[in-house]
């Protein structure tokens, strides 16, 4: 891969890395704090200790109350975002890059110093209940949980929002301990996109989050089912939720972005052969789609439509052929349009310092580097018929894990 | 940013926002048709129309239309409101010419009949897809009752059988009175020539006939009515609460919104702060709408079922009390929805969002710099003085909640 000299990288010594992309078309900054902390790190009794700390962290923290911490921040205009997910967590905003330097301030105060008093943790665990009580009332999330509790059977599937159960238990002496095991610098990334400074920008960082230390080792991928797995859940509604996994290759993987173009042949845009064959040719469904999950280690390629119950196994079995067919090869046009569609995405979705910042946190945790847009773009193009031939040959669909939700059971 | 602006001779609006730095171009396609202009045996027919311009013309089927967006890697999209339909794409500025080509081509579709009753079936797809999400129901529903007989309060997607009753010639006669060249704006923004782009239009869309195109604005009276509906198996409960805002050619569109900001913005507002913060509604927020002629601005949070009339009455009570902010709420709210604007800016595709839509309702380029500096200079008495005309007192009540 490529240097590029609008990539700037530096480590501190307590294992935080940070870097940055100064755009030279933009006068907003961005930033994206990922450390590696999520579900699959929670201690097994407090599920969701993860999801509740990202809230938690918004309740003040160091010399911020919760109150004068929402007004700094809203003086400054910033929109932020708080997410726990599976193996890192990412705290991100956007606001004017002249205000950036002031947010790392801030939110080492909060990130390193946090509250967690017992009155604001009572109420985000009443506010984290509802939520899990929101995805069991709207059956396409809660297909898509329970598809990955299936599908990573170990600590990558469990819920990213946490159970019932985990989050009563959750007190302020557990949460803190928790916190104090797993939220360290080591592993940790920051990445700031927009207009900016580099030399001031590593110097306040440097300056706010030097006293952060510890380190812990991070987790391995889990084997998956070797298996097929067809798993129905009964519930009223008026669709049939259908979910349909396999394994695929990791991120870090050399035929990352050959199975990348694989996945838009089945799903890019309009022209993806689900949407072609399921939705226009046929009138199966309104959403139907192919998404590749890679992360470092493990990777799915997993497959969504909705339906009423009775075109159920149509649909399916209509994808189920598409998967198959897939195997014997793609035209040169669909391969070029898959393509067009990857690298369009990438090239306007790079237009933003926030999606800018995002991106590079998560090639930091997945590469050790971060990838310039150019680079991407030339792994894209350099994609041939034959690489994916030998990719689908060398890595079947198989292991498929299938979970349904609504009023009817399918056969896999 | 340069904007820019022409009529066609059959009365096709262009319009063009351009900005040196963006790295791409979007293209759209804003129709001042939507779900008013239906009567209720047409109900779901703007938006099954959006559906079937991606089904074929005289040049391309269907098919030839997929693909041939595909080749450009094309981000195209589009959307049906209560009062406005846009087809929109994003593209990388070296496929300006073809995208034209083919979002122009695509306005005329040919409405084949084994399309029309393909995509019918989609579209109850749709319609089943959304009876499953809790808000959505209550949303249409409670916008209905809030409208009443008006016509902004009707549904967008339609209900089965309304979709299912719908003909082809109906759908052409639905164009055919809607789809006026005099009704439509068509705009770019981003990275682009706008002589070209005029060029384009001229060749594409010049032979389109033009004939009058009319919206009933009648005035709307706000409904008085506190309901309850009911959904089986529901965990949480949901409420939400309606009153009259300023409409989209109102003076004080922008000071609503920075109100329904102080008010109920998903963090730092009044309803953050006494609903969330506290543990009491996962969700809770208030939003001015600003439509043609009219407007709304709604109430929304969902809770644990027996927190329902709590969180109804405090709710309530900040929209009740929306007079009572301070001078420091006042300019939070306005670096918030500042930063927003600007941020988005930043966005081709937003960008063309933004000005296509303010077209349609004002005939009107708004700069965003000139955006910011009438939000900038809101003052406390503007906003009072809109309350004056504009209470904020919700009239509809509606409430969902399960029944085992």
């Amino acid at each position: 891969m490529d240097f590029d000299k609008n990539i700037k990288v530096a480590m501190l010594d307590n294992g935080l890395t940070v870097v940055g992309e100064q755009m030279s078309n933009v006068a907003s900054g961005a930033f994206s704090i990922l450390v590696p902390i999520g579900s699959a790190y929670d201690d097994a009794n407090i599920l969701g200790a993860s999801n509740v700390l990202a809230e938690m962290f918004n309740k003040g923290g160091g010399k911020y109350e919760k109150k004068k911490l929402s007004d700094e921040l809203e003086a400054i205009g910033l929109q932020n975002s708080h997410t726990a997910g599976t193996e890192t967590s990412t705290y991100s905003g956007a606001l004017f890059g002249e205000n950036l330097e002031k947010i790392f301030h801030i939110y080492s105060e909060i990130l390193l110093t946090p509250h967690l008093n017992e009155n604001d943790l009572t109420n985000v665990k009443e506010l984290t209940l509802q939520e899990l009580k929101y995805i069991e009332d709207n059956p396409l999330s809660k297909a898509r949980r329970e598809f990955l509790k299936n599908f990573y059977p170990g600590v990558f599937g469990r819920p990213t929002s946490g159970t019932e159960e985990g989050i009563k238990n959750l007190s302020t002496a557990n949460l803190l301990s928790f916190y104090k095991q797993n939220f360290l610098p080591s592993n940790s990334i920051i990445a700031v996109a927009g207009k900016f400074d580099w030399e001031k920008i590593v110097q306040t960082i440097k300056t706010c989050f030097s006293s952060w230390t510890g380190q812990k080792p991070l987790l391995f991928p889990e084997p998956l089912s070797k298996t097929d797995k067809n798993i129905h859940i009964q519930q009223d509604a008026s669709q049939l939720q259908i979910f349909l996994g396999y394994p695929g290759v990791a991120i870090d993987h050399p035929d990352n972005y050959v199975a990348a173009v694989a996945v838009g042949i089945l799903s890019g845009g309009m022209h993806g052969r689900l949407f072609v064959e399921v939705r226009e040719k046929r009138g199966l469904v309104y959403s139907v789609s192919a998404s590749r999950s890679a992360q470092k280690g493990r990777a799915a390629t997993i497959i969504y439509a909705g339906t009423t119950p009775e075109k159920g196994q149509e649909t399916l079995d209509v994808i189920l052929n598409e998967l198959h067919k897939l195997q014997d090869g793609v035209t040169e046009e669909e391969l070029q349009r898959a393509k067009a569609d990857i690298k369009s995405k990438l090239i306007l979705s790079s237009e933003s310092s926030y999606n800018r910042a995002n991106s590079m946190v998560s090639d930091f945790w997945n590469f050790g580097k971060v990838r310039t847009i150019e680079s991407i773009k030339q792994g894209i193009d350099a994609v041939t018929n034959e690489d994916l031939k030998r990719h689908l040959r060398e890595y079947p669909v198989m292991a498929k894990i299938l979970v349904t939700l609504g009023n009817a059971k399918l056969k896999l | 940013m340069m904007f820019y602006q022409k009529n066609l001779s059959n009365g096709l609006t262009l319009i063009g926002e351009s900005r040196d730095e963006a790295l791409g171009t979007a293209l759209g396609f804003f129709v001042r048709t939507g779900a008013r202009d239906e009567t209720p045996e047409i109900s779901g027919i703007s938006h099954f129309l959006e559906h079937m311009m991606f089904k074929g013309t005289k040049k391309r089927t269907a098919l030839e239309l997929t693909y041939d967006f595909g080749k450009l890697g094309a981000q195209a999209n589009a959307y049906t409101t209560e009062e406005n339909t846009v087809y929109y794409m994003t593209i990388l500025p070296e496929y300006f010419a073809d995208g034209i080509d083919i979002i122009c081509d695509m306005l005329r579709s040919t409405f084949i009949q084994p399309e029309f009753d393909m995509e019918k079936k989609v579209i109850l797809e749709e319609i089943a897809l959304y009876q499953d999400k809790p808000h959505y129901v209550l949303y249409e529903k409670a916008l209905n009752s809030f409208f009443g007989q008006h016509p902004a309060g009707n549904s967008v997607l339609g209900t089965s059988v309304s979709v299912n009753n719908i003909t082809r010639e109906q759908m052409l006669t639905y164009f055919q009175s809607r789809y006026s060249p005099s009704n439509m704006v068509f705009g770019v923004a981003g990275c682009f020539d706008w002589d070209n782009f005029c060029q384009k239009a001229e060749e594409y869309c010049g032979s389109w006939k033009n004939y009058q195109a009319q919206r009933e604005l009648s005035k709307h009276t706000p409904q008085v009515s506190q309901s309850i509906i009911k959904k089986k198996d529901l965990q949480l409960s949901h409420v939400c609460l309606l009153a009259s805002s300023p409409s989209a050619q109102h003076k004080y569109k922008y000071h609503a919104q920075v109100l329904a900001m102080i008010l109920g913005d998903v963090t730092g507002s009044k309803a953050y702060w006494q609903l969330v913060d506290t543990g009491l509604a996962d969700e809770a927020s208030i939003d001015a709408n600003e439509m043609d002629g009219t407007g709304c601005v709604m109430g929304y949070a969902s809770t644990e079922p027996k927190n329902l009339d709590k969180v109804t009455e405090i709710l309530k009570n900040i929209m009740l009390s929306a007079r009572d902010f301070s001078d420091a709420d006042l300019e939070r709210a306005k670096t918030k929805l500042k930063t927003r604007i600007a941020l988005s800016g930043e966005n081709s595709t937003r960008r063309l969002m933004a000005i296509g839509t303010k077209w349609i309702y004002n005939q009107k380029y708004e700069a965003l710099d000139h955006e910011l500096a009438v939000i900038g200079n809101i003052t406390k008495s503007d906003i009072l003085d809109m309350l004056s005309e504009f209470d904020f007192i919700p009239t509809t009540e509606m409430r969902l909640v399960g029944e085992s």
